[in-house]
């Protein structure tokens, strides 16, 4: 009896994939959103917005991707999307090279691909849907430093994983930038947290203890900022040395309660990726859009550039004062 | 027949498993049972199961090669420098590399072996050591090789349809189920990882037996990493990380203790051919990411405990 239990719940089970699976949509096509770490609040904030931009453009969105850096992983999923036909895939990838030929592959089957968060070689990639030029993305981060110390002062940066281009890229343009407009700030070091939370403290804390001098911490990933917190409270440093940098909004609250934070920045993460579906479907249907501004509703600021480079333009500065206004 | 089954009762049931899977998925989604992404299928699994080759082959011998994802991404990295950056051969650059590969498992194998330390704390420690080297030749950036250049390991199809890696693969497999099933070097091995003082009364030389055994794991990370350069067209220092994981629960899901001496080399790529299968087809079903997760875990847990309700 048991058995035959077994036996039928099974038959249910699979019989009830298989509806789902082939249940069809009256749907325009399908996009898929692909992020090389979905479990990173940074992007999984973003599923439900890019879902509702298709939806709301007529198209079904498949957001997947691999749960960490899993560059195989990565290009697995894009293979199966390939399989799968969809029109367009939007990507997030940790590198510029390792999925230009997977995208390549992609292209051929004459599916759309465009990149969002890093760009990939231009060709991999029918367009690179941006947020502004990377260079500019240092800008606000050296900016929220500036907000937290002044223009003079030793800062140490905490980087995610080593090997993730966009931000080295970003590092890069953060030094370039400070050492043009405030001569007067002193990167010390540059750690890596791993995007880990725990280690992102401990490297907090070693910073803390090796360079008595450090004025501000600054994060150079949207994770950073409340372990950097934490660890400046638990050293008694408030009113000492700051954390500042990238965060999300939640993120930064306990250290903007604390005063351990008192300026944070970031763009918003879901909003990129409802921009990426939003041009994805843009091409995928053939609308024109010619270089310079684009009336894109809900992107006022929105322009494309030569190169199949479409930017944006919104970044948030988050304070005390208004930290509460944003929960994401 | 049933001599034959009941010998190999456990690689039996994971084909079994495989091909009511293949039935199954087929059915359930119209992308999967096609021509290319069957192809897809096994060309996605060919790096994993390199290394799960290399880490069962230590598994056998009582230890754990947890640096065989770090050689892996070093070996990606040092061929994507020889290959793109100096513009080398390609035939020298993958002897030096497979040189470089080799020497790194000897080392491992030299101090688990000669210096009797234990292989986790071994490979943890080159593991980091391996991926410093890495760090430091590519500069911590990824290095691309040329689109055009070292296409034939895992972006070529024979006759259009046939991926070159699976070719590979097949070799490998048919290496390894040689050398750990009918080949004395082998059973050596897992005598060794069954009852090493057994081993030692009947005259083997552990230690030499453990330095092969390594070199063994990381001549196998270095086939693994040039599918993986290929299919990437670039290297990167961490690029296999996150395999080291997979295929040590593939291993286990195929059937290879983790306490040594048993197990089989076709057990364990039945296990990384379930692990694929079970992502590939929930994939074209649009089950999420973290579904597939959950139900790798879940089917790696009930296979655990039926085959620990039988040993017992």
């Amino acid at each position: 009896m048991k058995k035959l239990v077994a036996i039928v719940l099974t038959l249910i089970l699979a019989l009830s994939l298989i509806c789902v699976a082939n249940a069809e949509g009256e749907k325009k096509g399908t996009i898929a959103v692909v992020c090389y770490v979905t479990s990173a609040p940074y992007f999984s904030f973003g599923e439900s917005a890019a879902k509702a931009t298709g939806e709301a453009l007529g198209y079904d969105v498949i957001w997947t991707g691999t749960t960490e850096v899993d560059t195989p992983g990565l290009i697995s999923i894009i293979e199966n999307l390939i399989e799968q036909k969809v029109d367009a895939i939007c990507l997030a990838s940790g590198d510029t090279t390792s999925v230009v030929p997977v995208c390549q592959k992609a292209m051929e089957a004459g599916i759309k691909v465009v990149t969002f968060d890093l760009d990939i070689e231009p060709e991999g990639r029918d367009a690179y849907a941006g947020l502004m030029d990377l260079s500019e993305l240092g800008i606000p981060q050296v900016e929220s430093i500036v907000a937290s110390i002044g223009e003079e002062g030793d800062v140490a940066i905490v980087t995610g994983v080593l090997t993730n281009e966009l931000l080295q890229k970003r590092i890069e343009y953060c030094e370039q930038y400070a050492a043009e407009k405030y001569p007067g700030l002193n990167f010390v070091t540059v750690e890596s947290m791993d995007e880990d939370a725990e280690k992102c403290y401990e490297v907090a804390m070693n910073i803390l203890t090796a360079y008595p001098d450090v004025k501000a911490i600054m994060s150079n990933v949207s994770t950073g900022v409340g372990p950097i917190s934490s660890a400046i409270e638990d050293a008694g440093k408030i009113g000492e040395v700051y954390a500042c940098g990238q965060s999300t909004p939640n993120l930064a609250k306990p250290g903007m309660a604390s005063g351990a934070c008192v300026n944070a920045v970031l763009w918003d993460t879901a909003k990129w990726q409802s921009w990426a579906v939003t041009i994805a479907a843009n091409l995928i249907e053939g609308v024109d859009m010619p270089v310079g501004k684009l009336s894109i509703e809900g992107f006022d600021e929105g322009e494309r550039l030569e190169d199949n480079i479409f930017y944006y333009y919104e970044t948030f500065t988050f304070t005390p004062d208004n930290i509460n206004d944003f929960d994401f | 027949m049933k001599a034959l089954f009941q010998k190999h009762r456990n690689e039996t049931i994971l084909a079994s498993i495989f091909l009511v899977l293949f039935v199954f998925f087929s059915f359930a989604s119209r992308n999967f049972f096609t021509l290319s992404n069957v192809m897809n299928l096994f060309s996605q699994m060919v790096t994993l199961a390199f290394l799960t080759l290399g880490m069962a082959a230590s598994m056998f011998s009582g230890g754990m090669d947890l640096s065989i994802g770090a050689v892996c991404s070093m070996c990606t990295v040092l061929c994507a420098t020889f290959v793109g950056t100096m513009g080398m051969h390609t035939l020298p650059a993958l002897l030096i590399t497979l040189a470089i590969a080799i020497a790194c498992g000897l080392f491992n194998g030299f101090l688990i072996g000669y210096c009797k330390i234990n292989s986790m704390l071994v490979t943890l420690g080159t593991q980091s050591l391996y991926t410093g080297i890495g760090l430091v030749i590519s500069k911590g950036v990824t290095v691309s090789i040329p689109l055009d250049r070292f296409a034939l390991f895992g972006r070529t199809r024979l006759f259009g349809f046939l991926p070159v890696e699976i070719l590979i693969l097949a070799l490998g497999i048919l290496l390894a189920v040689l050398m750990f099933s009918y080949l004395i070097p082998g059973r050596r091995i897992f005598l060794i990882g069954a009852n090493p003082q057994v081993a030692r009364f009947a005259g083997i030389n552990i230690a030499s037996n453990i330095l092969v055994t390594y070199a063994f794991c990381s001549a196998y990370a270095f086939f693994g990493a040039i599918v993986l350069a290929s299919r990437v067209a670039s290297g990167r220092a961490d690029v296999a990380a996150a395999l080291v994981l997979k295929s040590v629960s593939a291993a286990v899901f195929g059937g290879v203790s983790t306490l040594g001496g048993i197990g089989s080399m076709a057990g364990a790529i039945l296990g990384v051919a379930v692990i694929q299968i079970v992502t590939n087809g929930m994939d074209m079903m649009n089950f999420s990411t973290y579904l597939q997760q959950i139900s790798i875990g879940a089917m790696l847990l009930i296979v655990l405990a039926f085959r620990h309700r039988k040993r017992h």
